[in-house]
């Protein structure tokens, strides 16, 4: 209930935001844009996996110092923990990094990023990400158009960082009249409370600009000009540093769970270390001034005392940090779980069914039967038929003329979650079984074993199907429409039969009951061979649309004879050894062809002749 | 290997067989009568059948099962003759 009003309530907010500020449309498109950024990378870091960034990876975070010195010297390069912090969440949810390592970088770019407010207030530079982007998208696009994979993989990776930092500079610009607003001046406090209101205006201050950079450069600009004090740009400093958190977080928003636990320690390190910085105030000011005046910095100059106070609590937050990174990992690894979606398992296999072939045999048996009924509601689902449609009693040819409804479907997914478990269960099962079991019970597991391989064949070729037959279904053009419910229907028939005959309890009568179908089968093709040929006579469809029927034709038909020979090895398995009475009474393919033919002068009802030409189309 | 023992052997594959024989024609007996029941089912469906697609597959499958209850006739057929020889020739091996 709550997801579903979830998403119409934030497309209403987000409505309302755009027309009511111009600068809500510049945040919300940075944040889109950010986030698309995040997609790309991860995108194009997978195109690394295995290669040589891995190696390069995974050789400088194996170690925990090595994951520290590569986040402190990244992000000194980059100016940028943020960015850091988004890249290493996608590593991590690419699964190129450990968490721990992940981590490690995570408090490597908490001091890297303290250099930059060495730089500002020692040099008073700044590298402004947004006059990367623009370049950065173009050299990656071009990159995107190349043949080679980690080419394309670079390109991704390259428009994913221009997107990131469009998405920023957009944040910002959107941001600006907030940061106008904020006049520090008016806000001068002193003491605890002091401290406390300016660490919260430093956080809501990053958490607006996405980025500590930015608030440490107006942190540092109105110290230098003295508009706040002191003590209280240490408290927004200390802020700035937990707010720049929020980058993290937002972008684990799209990543997995691992990326989701770093954003989690990443928080869970800059609260910790703002909270020691807040309780021992005095004595790191102390320090600070002790480490200034060893390195020469003036007792005046405040602006770099802040970066040395910075740079300070950082270190001390990292040497707090350090020893329990590994019960930092478990913890996280505890409480943030991955949702799982519950595999279906096997059911009825069992070892100690092996010691007694005939208790194996039934087990395999009915193993297969459940991978069958799962099989058949993806098949149907695949070719965008409901169960119930199926499995009831409407008429599956009413279903050729109207434009059909598309069921949504991840088959890769649901093959994942229904079946994959399953089939391989039944397959090592089998071959466990097969070598216990006495000779006579060779031809039955065999038998089964290809009634398994048969019903993920059919699951394989109902995927290739679908590619053309989401299109070809609902296609303008009621001739390709009609050919492509044609092959939904086919299959549906074919689904239906074969659900009937398992409420038979006579395998013989069931294994003869195929012949029907065989029959149905022949002459649905031939029906349909003429029709494509009629079309393209009469020019309704195009050649390419003809050869995409002809192809198509042949994954309904694997997929027929598939659901049929699964059916014939199930049904076969179950008749005792030596029973000749199927051999005997079941039809020879010429008996079957015979009995298609000599219905042919009772045609089937036909489309009326000849498409309309004017919607011709190639799907 | 005496002779006694040679003839019991034999004997008790004779009997086997035809213990085989007499179980493969009752199973025979049995699919040929559920073949026909629906077959008879077939033919009153056919009769209510709406829609030219509908009315072939009937046709289709009383068809099927026409060519299957034929082949079955025959071999049910062979097995009785067969059976009833056999009968026969242990009969009149039987000394008077």
């Amino acid at each position: 209930m709550l997801r579903r009003i979830l998403l119409p309530s934030i497309f209403a907010l987000l409505a309302y935001g755009f027309w009511a500020s111009a600068n809500f449309n510049d945040v919300a498109a940075g944040v889109a844009l950010f986030l698309f950024g995040m997609l790309c990378m991860e995108q194009g870091f997978k195109a690394f996996t295995g290669g040589a960034l891995q190696r390069v990876l995974t050789a400088s975070t194996d170690k925990l110092w090595k994951s520290l010195s590569f986040g402190v010297v990244s992000t000194s390069l980059m100016q940028s923990s943020s960015l850091v912090s988004v890249i290493t969440i996608s590593f991590l949810s690419a699964e190129l990094i450990s968490l721990a390592g992940g981590i490690g970088i995570i408090f490597g770019a908490n001091l890297g990023t303290t250099t930059g407010a060495w730089i500002i207030a020692g040099f008073g530079l700044k590298v402004k990400l947004s006059t990367y982007a623009l370049p950065i998208l173009v050299f990656g696009v071009i990159l995107l158009m190349q043949e080679s994979k980690k080419a394309k993989g670079m390109g991704w990776a390259l428009v994913g960082i221009g997107f990131l930092f469009l998405g920023i500079h957009y944040m910002k610009e959107g941001f600006a009249s907030f940061a106008e607003n904020i006049d520090l001046t008016q806000y001068a406090i002193s003491g605890i409370l002091g401290l406390l209101v300016f660490t919260l205006i430093g956080v809501v201050a990053t958490v607006i600009m996405q980025s500590s950079h930015a608030t440490l450069t107006l942190i540092i600009t109105a110290l230098a000009a003295s508009q706040i004090t002191y003590e209280n740009a240490l408290a927004l400093a200390i802020g700035a540093n937990v707010g720049t958190t929020i980058t993290a977080i937002l972008g684990s928003i799209s990543a997995n769970i691992a990326g989701k636990r770093l954003a989690g320690a990443h928080l869970i390190f800059n609260l910790v270390t703002g909270l020691v910085a807040l309780i021992f105030i005095q004595p790191l000011l102390t320090a600070v001034d002790f480490l200034s005046d060893k390195v020469g910095i003036a007792a005046d100059d405040y602006t770099l005392k802040l970066a040395m106070f910075h740079t300070l609590f950082n270190v001390i937050g990292i040497m707090l940090m350090l020893p329990m990174i590994q019960t930092l990992v478990s913890w996280l690894e505890q409480k943030l779980r991955e949702e799982k979606i519950p595999h279906a398992k096997p059911r009825y296999l069992s070892d100690a069914s092996l010691e007694i072939p005939e208790v194996a045999l039934h087990a395999i048996y009915k193993e297969t039967q459940h991978l069958f009924r799962n099989a058949f509601t993806l098949i149907a689902h695949g070719v965008s038929l409901r169960r119930a449609t199926i499995t009831g009693d409407e008429d599956l040819q009413e279903l050729i003329d109207p434009p059909g409804k598309v069921i949504e479907l991840d088959m890769d997914e649901k093959y994942a979650l229904t079946i994959k478990d399953i089939y391989s269960a039944n397959i090592e099962f089998l071959g466990r079984a097969q070598a216990k079991a006495p000779p006579e019970y060779a031809n039955a597991y065999s038998g089964l074993r290809r009634a398994n391989t048969d019903v993920v064949s059919a699951i394989k070729a109902v995927k290739h199907l679908r590619k053309n037959l989401l299109l070809g279904m609902r296609s303008p053009n009621k001739d390709v429409r009609h050919e492509y419910n044609r092959f939904r229907v086919r299959i549906g028939q074919v689904l239906r039969e074969v659900a009937a005959l398992r409420d038979s309890d006579d395998a013989v009568v069931t294994l003869l009951s195929l012949d029907h179908i065989k029959v149905g089968i022949v002459d649905a093709e031939s029906h349909g061979v003429r029709t494509i040929d009629r079309l393209i006579r009469e020019g309704s469809i195009t050649s390419q649309t003809a050869t995409s029927l002809i192809n198509d034709a042949s994954y309904t038909r694997e997929v027929i004879q598939r659901l049929l020979d699964l059916t014939e090895d199930l049904n076969k398995a179950a008749i005792p050894q030596g029973d000749p009475v199927h051999d005997e009474l079941a039809l020879q393919p010429e008996e079957i062809e015979e009995i298609a033919r000599s219905l042919d002068s009772q045609d089937l009802p036909q489309e009326p002749e000849g498409g309309n030409n004017d919607d011709r189309q190639t799907i | 290997m005496t002779t006694a023992k040679l003839f019991e052997r034999l004997s008790r594959l004779m009997e086997s067989q035809a213990e085989a024989d007499k179980k493969h024609i009752k199973k025979l007996h049995e699919v040929l009568k559920k073949l026909k029941k629906r077959q008879k089912h077939l033919k009153a469906e056919l009769e209510d059948a709406e829609g030219g697609h509908q009315q072939r597959r009937i046709k289709q499958e009383i068809e099927v099962i026409n060519v299957q209850r034929r082949k079955g006739v025959d071999v049910y057929k062979t097995l009785k003759r067969a059976r009833a020889e056999a009968k026969a020739a242990e009969e009149g091996s039987i000394p008077e």
